[in-house]
């Protein structure tokens, strides 16, 4: 399985949440399959919450876990 | 309007009015420009409040990059995905929702949807099938009006106890139109734990419940037909023992235990043949594990406490299965020990009467052939042959008698007797002078006083023959010169007459024995002649006459046989 990193720390929402979108429908297709496990870095609380029930509507698990200063959103096919 | 505009400038009539009119097409396209994008704002805004998150600010991005950023074009792809996720559920629900309608009409049981009011909102074709049938509809009906209509306890209504207790609830033996249920009740609850359904499953095991009983019956048959073989074969007269493929003892009857000296108290552990205290068993039952014969026996003699030996004949018959693999052995033990001694002393009869045949018939053959061969005997001395030759055939005839006799007796035909009033004293007489011209050198002494002269009921040859057999055993047995006495008393309206010797006698186990057939106290005295029959005949003579023999002896001191007969007639004084 691929993976890819996405650093928008700094960024408030809607655009962090349209940022993560936009990359999620540009490998829509990989992560439905269950080919890639994207990482979102944030460090805007309101995206913890928008960002994971805009991707599971799309059939896409999000998990949150909370770090040091920043969260970290982890973004793959459901069940896996 | 900006036709109009055009117009007046291609004109070229005032360039001060041209560049008012510029100014106003500016501000024009300006607002236009302004509006354009305070629509696309308000639009992308709508997108992203339906996504759930806050509005685009313009400090946040502003109108040119807003265009090349094209958050319409994100939202509109990303509502294109979620459409498609959602068909794709709505796909996965249809087919979960085909599914649980199969099971639910397929499964087995019959299962019944009912609202927290009891009302039924969905039941399968088995709930029909088992209670209902074709006519009846019971969807939003009470349940309880219609299924428990026989049933109506609260604590037998599954519904109502689930509602009760809020949890699963099961129900054994609930009964139905004739038919036994094992009922299920389950509620169903919404996010804040109503219950929004209570689903109830019934299955029908009225066809188990009758196997169950059948079952139940023929187990409690298979037990008292069990006890039943276990008492019959725990009674058997003949020792039982059954062993297994590993040698163990699987089942012993009483008599068995009895002659193996086994006692109940010892620990009820499997026993194994080892332990059996009988080496013999032990050796044979080895033996047939081994292989080689499915069945034989062999004589086995075994030593019970304050008894005599108990010969038995242990047959063992091995146990094979279907795949012909020894799976035990079936040890029966018969006693024979009876069976045996007669054996015995028929083997000693055989001897004894080949000897007592071929004495006399020797010395027949012995005198006939010397008055065959020699003419000069004088007429004295073929007389003496002749006497001798009747003499010893005679003593043929009376073997041959006491065998017939005696054959008789075995075969329960018994001997034919004629009852008739006679005096012992002259039967004893006539008796006893035949023995006097015998040459017979023993001391006969008949002692009859006058109050014992009576009359009894006999048969006069069968007396005769019992008081013969009784003073040939007397001189036999007692030295040459002995005094043989015969006396006579009565009692207690019996006349009793005894006859006595002064010979070697006998000890108690060879006077308990005197009846026996074949029986001689001592078979190893060839020089007394006897078939060990006399007694036997005896007895079966005294006993067909309505009287009694009675035997006393004391080894080397004598022995005195009485015989008690009832009295016909009083004393002749």
């Amino acid at each position: 399985m691929k993976s890819m990193k996405m650093d928008i720390r700094g960024q408030i929402c809607p655009s962090s949440l349209l940022l993560v979108l936009r990359e999620v429908n540009r490998l829509h297709r990989e992560l439905k399959a269950g080919q890639l496990c994207m990482t979102i870095l944030t460090d805007n609380r309101a995206a913890t919450g928008t960002i994971p029930e805009a991707v599971s509507n799309m059939g896409i698990n999000a998990n949150v876990a909370k770090l040091d200063g920043y969260y970290r959103i982890t973004i793959h096919k459901q069940g896996d | 309007m900006m036709q109009a505009c055009s117009e007046e400038i291609v004109s070229g009539v005032d360039p001060r009015s041209e560049l008012e009119l510029l100014r106003a097409e500016n501000a024009h396209l300006t607002k236009l420009n302004r509006d354009a994008f305070n629509y696309i704002r308000s639009k992308v805004n709508s997108l992203l409040e339906v996504i759930g998150t806050r509005s685009l600010n313009p400090e946040e991005l502003d109108d040119q990059n807003l265009i090349a950023f094209d958050p319409i074009g994100i939202v509109a792809q990303t509502f294109q995905h979620i459409l498609e996720n959602l068909q794709e559920t709505n796909q996965k629900l249809n087919f979960a929702h085909d599914e649980i309608k199969t099971v639910f009409e397929a499964v087995g049981a019959g299962v019944m949807v009912l609202d927290p009011q009891g009302r039924v909102v969905a039941f399968n074709q088995k709930i029909r099938e088992l209670m209902l049938g074709d006519e009846i509809d019971i969807h939003g009906k009470k349940c309880r009006d219609h299924v428990c209509a026989e049933n109506t306890e609260d604590d037998m209504c599954a519904f109502a106890c689930v509602m009760q207790h809020r949890r699963e609830q099961r129900f054994t033996d609930w009964n139905f139109n004739g038919r036994s249920f094992d009922v299920i009740g389950r509620p169903m609850f919404d996010e804040v734990m109503n219950i929004t359904h209570v689903v109830l499953v019934y299955h029908d095991v009225s066809v188990r419940k009758a196997a169950q009983q059948d079952l139940l019956a023929a187990l409690q048959e298979t037990q008292e037909t069990n006890t039943k073989i276990n008492g019959i074969l725990r009674s058997a007269a003949d020792g039982i023992l059954v062993t297994d493929a590993s040698e163990a003892v699987v089942l012993i009857n009483r008599r068995a235990e009895e002659l193996l000296n086994l006692i109940k108290s010892e620990p009820a552990a499997p026993m194994k043949i080892e332990t059996l205290r009988h080496a013999g068993l032990s050796q044979m039952l080895h033996q047939a594990r081994q292989g080689g014969k499915d069945s034989f026996s062999e004589d086995l003699t075994f030593l019970l406490p304050g008894q005599s030996p108990c010969i038995c004949q242990a047959r063992i018959t091995v146990i094979k299965s279907a795949q012909d693999e020894f799976n035990g052995c079936i040890t029966l033990l018969h006693d024979v020990t009876e069976q045996r001694a007669i054996d015995r002393m028929k083997d000693e009869f055989v001897s004894t009467a080949a000897h007592e045949l071929r004495t006399p018939l020797a010395t027949i053959i012995g005198y006939a052939d010397l008055l065959q061969m020699n003419n000069e005997y004088s007429p004295e001395q073929q007389a003496e042959y002749l006497r001798l030759i009747q003499k010893k055939a005679e003593r043929l005839g009376e073997i041959v008698s006491d065998l017939l006799d005696i054959s008789r007796i075995e075969s329960g035909e018994g001997v034919r007797l004629e009852l008739k009033p006679a005096r012992l004293d002259k039967l004893c007489e006539d008796v006893v002078k035949s023995y006097r011209l015998q040459e017979v050198d023993h001391a006969f002494v008949l002692d009859f006083p006058p109050a014992a002269l009576v009359t009894v009921n006999v048969d006069r040859y069968a007396m005769l023959q019992v008081i013969e057999n009784l003073l040939s055993n007397a001189v036999k047995y007692s030295p040459q010169g002995g005094e043989v006495r015969i006396s006579c008393h009565l009692e207690n309206g019996s006349c009793l007459i005894a006859i006595s010797d002064q010979g070697i006698g006998m000890t108690s186990d060879q006077v308990a024995r005197v009846y026996d057939k074949f029986y001689r106290a001592d078979a190893t005295n060839t020089a007394i002649s006897g078939t060990g029959l006399g007694m036997t005949i005896v007895k079966h003579l005294v006993e067909a006459q309505s009287g009694k023999v009675h035997v006393t002896s004391s080894l080397g001191r004598g022995t005195t046989v009485t015989i008690r007969l009832p009295v016909v007639s009083e004393p002749m004084v």
